[in-house]
């Protein structure tokens, strides 16, 4: 085996500087910090939103500097970025179908709430209503409303 | 293969029981695996005919209909996590792609050899449910049923669970193995096409199976906590479940399928004498196909509920999958196009694979039309389907890889006129049971049933007789592979003078593969490039001093 | 990508037997011709490992996502259920923990054995920190019967807790029926990431022994990179459920 070769034979990582990873955790911090901030703002329809996109500010952070993507080889950065990919056409056909479900046929999938006239999901509620099963909720969630702070 | 290294090969440098329970060697890995695997088909198989038993007749027949619920369940649970998944990549992959990359060995094998000890327990929890319980929820442990039923599936499902990390260690290592344990001059474009496809297996093995592990993590916890998330009664959603099963077993499919093509561009090569047809174009319809197949899984679901929206578009995008496999088939085809075509065992697997897989991927089509496939839906029509694509397809190409590669991996030849006799059973066999089986489909035969009405009688007697034909053509498969391992004729390097880069070390293979690193100056089909010493070296006389066999 | 194969000038007639150790230094095994080979294997393995983990998580947050969408009342209370500051702390201790991981691996390309040490040792503590945080969330979760699908069986304490969060949330009052599966998802969800902590625990236990032991130099930290790799993947995770389960609406 020729060792003469150094570039091949020697492991050279990229070192990133301590003021780096420091500046990135107090980034991160911060950024924890805008998002509690966001949810006692009471963005109301925002709220996932701005928590989803904080969230993923502070992911890229952590990918880019703690795992060291910047400075990976392209195929690793791609796979795992491209895992990304999957995980949203998962989540793209399983949400176009739990969400659409009532839309062209209304007897499909869903059920009509005879409490607000729109469409709804799960069966559990009509089963509690019709008092059958031993769903103890009911009867826990009415006397909750009705006689607030009443003991078990 | 000169002097004394024709000695020296993986089989005879360690003995003892302990040098294979405890071997990092990826060749004597893929043998337990092979030894495994066929022991579940085995298993498998003959549950397989217990039901084929059971529908002879109209009637209770030998069983009960709830021990034959029972049967079919442990023949598609057993066929499917313990054998066909695991067949081709985890067996024939092991043994042969390191070598076909000119690599001593792939590239972590400490996670090898655990990732075969995790199919060990996983195939033990599938057994202790076997064993305990009653498992009768079919392979696919649909909730809400699955969540009521016995308790003994929690077993199967973690047995299953188990499994899915075997799958998902082995194509970590075969994709790490791909990408940095190549031999020097073995670029991308002159990677062997089983490698591509193993390649591009491993790739959904370790995008998909892990979807499964959570599918079943989580139908464990709705039997053990209760979460609510499938249940109905709990708010939850049982189409869901099939949403997230199938976004596994829906790539699952091409686990099982692009193996088996992979082999068989091997033997097409090999057995036409020529360089394969469109080499970049098969090597890219592997990953459209291991790609595409995330985009499809819906088609399993049209009947379930699903909105209308999600079945049009599932449905739209199932007739891609059509483009890149009938990219491979018109390639094949033009591959033997003035090839010099050798009809041994291993090509007539191959030959059948193409005629098999056609009709099976065919019928897909039919299964992917919505307002069909309400007719059609849980019928025989999609048992005759599946088993078309999976034992036409996927088993063929097993049987054809395991027939040319045995010379290779045991250093024995076979009685080649018994192979002969025992693919005619076979493919006999094989299109009896299942072609009757679209018969009966297509009149509304649903699947899963254990008796049946009159006019469905002489089709079932039909589809039984052919099992029984089956079984016989496997019998005697066995006993020609046993005969070989005792009495077989010493197998030359290069029997079937293949240019694929496998058959240019000894038979069987060096501990190393290579006695010397090899270098790949040639692509693995150029049989234009071949020497007459690479082709042929192993039919010369053993003293005759033969090259650098490394290409 | 074309050739990354490393050239293995193996020197004519040279050695044919491969015995492990023959070639390179010690940590080198026997089937890789380079220390880089090896190296990036390691990596590319570890990435494919990742990938596997964000696929494995990503039917958790599917479920989130489906069910969030149907019962956006029962998901808003159940949330006010749980409490922010805990989980604020949490994602405070696991970034810092995070952040004490790279920092490990940074010391150990550096070969610094003791500092390599220390930073793994503050990654362990602050793992059991937040295990200890957890236990705390879930000792009283279990306490009040605030528990998924047929479990559900508040007191009369937990009864008050809902209440309270009913009406802090935008649902204002009573109690949304599909809590339960709010409860399912956050237990499964929680439970798996806190069973990858544990095990992240082990591993930097394993690490630290193994680096105590001097087996790691500036030429051969792979074990402590990959080790923080996955490290690095249970923060992410955590990054997501921190605001998706505790900061709702």
């Amino acid at each position: 085996m020729d060792h003469s070769s150094g570039e091949e034979y020697d492991v050279h990582a990229h070192v990133t500087s301590v003021r780096t990873y420091i500046l990135v955790f107090a980034a991160l911090l911060a950024l924890t910090g805008l998002t509690v901030l966001a949810y006692n703002v009471r963005l109301g329809d925002y709220n996932l939103l701005v928590a989803v996109l904080i969230a993923t500010l502070k992911a890229s952070l952590v990918c880019t500097w703690f795992m060291h993507l910047k400075y990976e080889k392209a195929f690793n950065t791609a796979f795992f970025v491209g895992s990304l990919i999957f995980v949203g056409v998962f989540f793209a056909y399983t949400m176009n179908d739990t969400s659409e479900r009532t839309r062209v046929n209304e007897f499909s999938g869903g059920r009509i709430d005879p409490k607000t006239g729109g469409y709804t999901h799960g069966t559990a509620p009509v089963l509690a209503e019709q008092g059958s099963e031993e769903l103890s909720l009911e009867a826990k969630e009415s006397s909750d409303a009705a006689e607030p702070g009443s003991p078990e | 293969m000169a002097g004394e290294h024709t000695d020296l090969n993986y089989l005879n440098h360690e003995r003892g029981i302990k040098s294979w329970l405890l071997t990092l060697d990826h060749k004597r890995i893929g043998i337990m695996y092979l030894v495994s695997v066929m022991i579940a088909f085995a298993l498998g198989g003959v549950m397989a005919l217990l039901v084929r038993t059971e529908l002879a007749f109209k009637g209770e027949t030998m069983m009960e209909a709830d021990t034959y619920n029972q049967v079919f369940t442990l023949h598609g649970a057993i066929m499917v996590f313990l054998f066909i998944i695991p067949s081709v990549p985890a067996a024939l992959g092991n043994f042969f792609l390191p070598i076909m990359l000119g690599a001593k060995d792939v590239a972590f094998p400490k996670l090898n050899l655990a990732s075969y000890y995790i199919y060990v327990l996983g195939t033990i929890f599938t057994i202790v449910a076997i064993l305990v319980g009653h498992v009768d929820t079919g392979w696919t442990f649909y909730t809400p049923y699955s969540a009521r039923a016995d308790s003994s599936v929690v077993w199967m499902t973690m047995g299953v669970f188990i499994l899915g990390f075997s799958s998902i260690l082995t194509g970590v290592n075969f994709v790490a193995t791909v990408h940095k344990m190549r031999a020097p001059g073995l670029v991308w474009t002159r990677l062997p096409l089983f490698i591509w496809g193993i390649y591009a297996t491993a790739v959904i093995q370790v995008l998909a199976t892990p979807v499964l592990a959570i599918t079943l993590f989580l139908l464990a916890m709705e039997k053990v906590l209760t979460i609510g998330i499938f249940d109905p009664q709990l708010g939850g959603d049982p189409v869901l479940f099939q949403h997230f099963f199938w976004f596994y077993s829906h790539p699952a499919v091409y686990i099982m399928i692009l193996p088996g093509m992979a082999v068989v561009n091997e033997l097409i090569a090999t057995f036409s004498q020529r360089k394969i047809f469109g080499y970049m174009f098969v090597a890219m319809s592997s990953v459209a196909l291991a790609l595409l197949g995330f985009l499809v899984w819906g088609h399993h679901m049209f009947t379930s509920g699903m909105s209308e929206y999600a079945t049009m578009v599932f449905s739209a995008l199932t007739f891609l999958v059509a483009i890149p496999s009938g990219v491979k088939v018109f390639n094949w085809v033009a591959t033997l196009y003035q090839g010099s075509i050798s009809l041994a065992s291993p090509m007539l697997y191959a030959l059948g694979f193409i005629a098999l897989f056609t009709i099976g991927g065919l019928t897909g089509l039919f299964l992917g039309t919505l307002s069909v496939d309400i007719h059609l839906h849980d019928t025989y029509f999609v048992v005759a389907h599946f088993h078309y694509v999976m034992v036409g397809g996927t088993v063929f190409g097993f049987l054809g890889g395991i027939h040319y590669w045995w010379p290779k991996m045991t250093g024995r030849m076979y009685n080649e006129t018994t192979a002969r006799w025992a693919f005619a059973l076979v493919f006999t066999g094989f299109n009896v049971t299942f072609f009757s089986q679209f018969v009966m489909g297509s009149q509304g035969m649903p699947r899963r049933y254990y008796d049946y009405l009159d006019q469905f009688q002489p089709l079932h007697m039909t589809s039984s007789g052919g099992a029984y034909i089956l079984g016989v053509g496997f019998l005697v498969m066995t006993v020609m592979f046993i005969q070989s391992l005792r009495s077989g004729a010493q197998a030359p390097a290069n029997p079937w003078a293949s240019a694929g880069y496998e058959w240019q070390t000894t038979s069987p293979p060096h501990p190393h593969n290579f006695a010397v690193d090899p270098e790949m100056t040639r692509g693995p089909y150029d049989y234009h490039l071949c020497t007459d010493e690479e082709l042929f070296d192993g039919l010369r006389a053993p003293e005759e001093p033969a090259a650098e066999h490394a290409a | 990508m074309t050739t990354e194969a490393v050239a293995s000038s193996a020197p004519p007639g040279g050695d044919h037997h491969h015995d492990s150790g023959h070639h390179g230094p010690e940590f080198l095994a026997h089937h890789f011709d380079t220390p880089v080979q090896q190296f990036d294997a390691a990596k590319l393995g570890m990435w494919l490992f990742l990938a596997q983990e964000v696929l494995f998580f990503s039917g958790l947050f599917v479920a989130y996502a489906v069910f969030r969408n149907w019962y956006p009342a029962a998901f808003s209370v159940g949330s006010h259920l749980l409490d922010w500051r805990m989980g604020a702390l949490n994602t405070v201790v696991l970034l810092l923990s995070s952040f004490t991981a790279a920092m490990a691996v940074r010391s150990s390309q550096q070969g610094n054995q003791k500092q390599t040490s220390t930073y793994l040792i503050i990654t362990i503590v602050c793992a059991f920190a937040f295990m200890v945080v957890k236990y705390f969330e879930y000792s009283h979760k279990i306490h009040v019967g605030i528990l998924p699908g047929s479990l559900w069986n508040p007191t009369a304490e937990g009864l008050e807790e809902v209440k309270a969060a009913a009406a802090t949330s935008y649902v204002g009052e009573g109690l949304p029926y599909h809590i339960r599966t709010f409860f399912g998802i956050y237990f499964v969800m929680t439970g798996l990431h806190g069973i990858h902590v544990l095990v992240g625990i082990g591993v930097f236990i394993w690490i630290l022994k193994r680096n105590m032991r001097g087996e790691f130099t500036r030429e051969h930290f792979t074990a402590v990179d990959i080790s923080a790799l996955y490290w690095h993947l249970v923060d992410l995770i955590w990054i997501y459920l921190f605001p998706l389960l505790y900061l709702i609406d």
